[in-house]
């Protein structure tokens, strides 16, 4: 499958401090993808290069095959970036920052009125949308943000912590949105956030990063899907060595495992069962969260 | 593709909306009204003292048209201060403030040309400082035509030297903006330069060397007055000439301010291509 953004051995230095090393990536088009990491791991960083807003101290990031710093006019015309939280120019409303972006990226007048209209609906903004930009609050700054990054239905969605300051139904109603970009019309998203969760619920590969590297790139859903058994008796070791079972971790009388192939965990208990193992509890293990923990630790 | 001439003009009406409705716009505005009406209370009160203005600086009276340059004189003299108070406002903070307030984060990752951003941003700029001195000259115009009836071609060109002052006094704020990173600290550079950086050159110069630095800005600048009469209050140079300055002093001003609008223009499109929000 072709890639979208391509990220060759990207470095930026600010001073002595190093906040991104040599990172290498390559997203495929239709996914999602979240980036984690505590902070000063880089996320930001490479977003911020990603949208012109930081340049390179070596390296490129290409999306759609031009290189961002050389030609940012063609590498960003199909982008919908939404960086950390920005700011509108406070005596400009809503409407008109989003007519701007419109015209920007090319749209027709009448495109424009129904674009307007349509990113004012979906994203519950009709209320406020005609008031200025002073007097919105950090939510709907959020929202207007995200309407400015899904302008005339970018190919790739740039997302950095978008539900940062939100509250928990704004959070709901903006990872809804997300994942239906993500699901029903097939677009690339690469988000930062600090929530695991959302990183699990949202995306299909999971980057961690730390001290500016790429610590971890989970691809696949058997990756983060793990469980913690724990078992009446003491561990079979041979039960456990069967076919289709990987053990993770392990105590005396408890296993985290997971699938080697594509089997399901239910698939899997019952195998242990079989095997004469005692199963007394089964809990579900977030990889991601382990992962995270064991590298941040 | 949108053109550029398209996206210029799209920007260009983007961040005069932000300006013309801003509080620092209306600020500026009711100044130049109120020193308009100030300024046209004095005319109609002291039209027939202008003599002695005329005697304090060595300048002999004759007929309307004189006293016509004085009072132009005197109002442009207040003029020349206004547009740079007024750049100030507008364009110190045009660069820093898209770093401090983050509107940057937003902008800068839009598909057009930071140059685009640049100049729509800057001729906005120019426009609203333009405004200003447009009402000015307007009220100027008013009194002038009312007094005396008719309409010297001084004022219009103290105007069009005005103009050209705000270009480069604006270009000026706003290389000094794309310095920093916080509005404070490019209000504060702006106006140190101007009034105590440019002033204190101007009399080490005129001491050392018995010239006139029309070089700094603030001397060029002094032309848009000096078209009516020509009085220059420098060390060395003191002194008044009841003609207009010459053709060559104007030139030679127009051109100072030109480069100053050119050069400042030029490194800030250098700076602002590489400016970050880290």
């Amino acid at each position: 499958m072709m890639s979208i953004i391509e990220v060759e051995n990207l470095s930026k230095n600010y001073g002595k401090i190093i906040a991104l090393d040599g990172l290498n990536l390559n997203v495929e088009k239709g996914e999602c993808i979240a980036m984690l990491g505590p902070n000063g791991a880089g996320k930001s960083t490479f977003l911020k290069i990603a949208t012109n807003i930081v340049h390179p101290t070596s390296g490129t990031v290409k999306i759609g095959g031009v290189i961002v710093e050389h030609d940012p006019m063609s590498a960003l015309e199909k982008v919908g970036p939404l960086v950390e939280l920005p700011e509108f120019y406070p005596y400009l409303n809503g409407k008109e920052v989003l007519d701007y972006v419109c015209r920007v990226k090319g749209a027709s007048r009448e495109e424009i009125k129904s674009e307007t209209q349509r990113l004012s609906t979906m994203l519950s903004m009709d209320d406020y949308i005609g008031r200025k930009c002073g007097q919105y609050s950090r939510g709907m700054k959020q929202r207007l943000a995200l309407a400015c990054a899904m302008v005339m239905d970018p190919d790739v969605m740039i997302l950095d912590e978008p539900t940062f300051g939100l509250d928990p139904r704004g959070m709901r109603e903006f990872i809804d949105i997300i994942m239906d970009i993500n699901k029903k019309e097939s677009k690339t998203i690469i988000m930062s956030t600090h929530l695991i969760s959302e990183a699990r619920e949202i995306a299909s590969r999971v980057i961690i990063m730390n001290h500016g590297k790429k610590m971890v790139d989970m691809k696949n859903e058997r990756d983060i899907s793990m469980m913690k058994v724990t078992f009446s008796g003491s561990l079979d070791s041979n039960a456990l060595s069967s076919d289709g079972i990987e053990v993770v971790e392990n105590g005396t009388d408890w296993a985290t495992i997971t699938a080697k192939n594509n089997e399901s965990n239910r698939d899997i208990i019952l195998k242990l069962m079989n095997s004469g193992m005692e199963v007394k509890w089964v809990e579900p293990v977030d990889s991601i969260e382990k992962t995270y923990l064991d590298i941040v630790k | 593709m949108t053109s550029r001439l398209t996206l210029f003009k799209d920007t260009y009406i983007y961040y005069l909306k932000n300006y013309y409705r801003s509080r620092s716009f209306y600020l500026m505005f009711s100044m130049a009204i109120v020193v308009s009406c100030l300024l046209t209370y004095l005319s109609f009160k002291y039209l027939n003292d202008l003599n002695r203005f005329a005697q304090s600086v060595n300048f002999v009276m004759s007929g309307t048209s004189a006293k016509e340059k004085i009072l132009g004189y005197l109002w442009s003299f207040v003029l020349s201060s206004l547009p740079a108070f007024a750049a100030v406002f507008f364009g110190s903070p045009s660069i820093s403030s898209e770093i401090e307030t983050k509107t940057a984060l937003h902008v800068f990752t839009l598909p057009i040309p930071r140059i685009i951003l640049l100049l729509g941003k800057f001729f906005s700029s120019v426009t609203v400082t333009s405004i200003i001195v447009i009402t000015y000259t307007l009220f100027e115009a008013a009194v002038f035509q009312y007094i005396f009836n008719t309409l010297i071609i001084q004022l219009l060109y103290s105007f069009l030297l005005t103009l050209l002052f705000v270009l480069s006094f604006s270009a000026m704020t706003f290389l000094i903006s794309s310095l920093f990173n916080r509005n404070t600290y490019a209000y504060i550079t702006a106006l140190i330069i101007y009034l105590l950086v440019f002033s204190a050159a101007t009399i080490m110069i005129e001491l050392l060397y018995s010239v006139t630095p029309y070089y700094l800005l603030n001397n060029a600048a002094s032309i848009t007055s000096r078209v009516y009469i020509d009085i220059y209050f420098g060390i060395s140079t003191n002194g008044s000439n009841p003609n207009p300055a010459s053709y060559h002093l104007i030139i030679l001003c127009s051109l100072v301010m030109f480069l100053y609008f050119i050069v400042s223009l030029g490194i800030t499109a250098v700076i602002f291509e590489r400016k970050e929000v880290k």
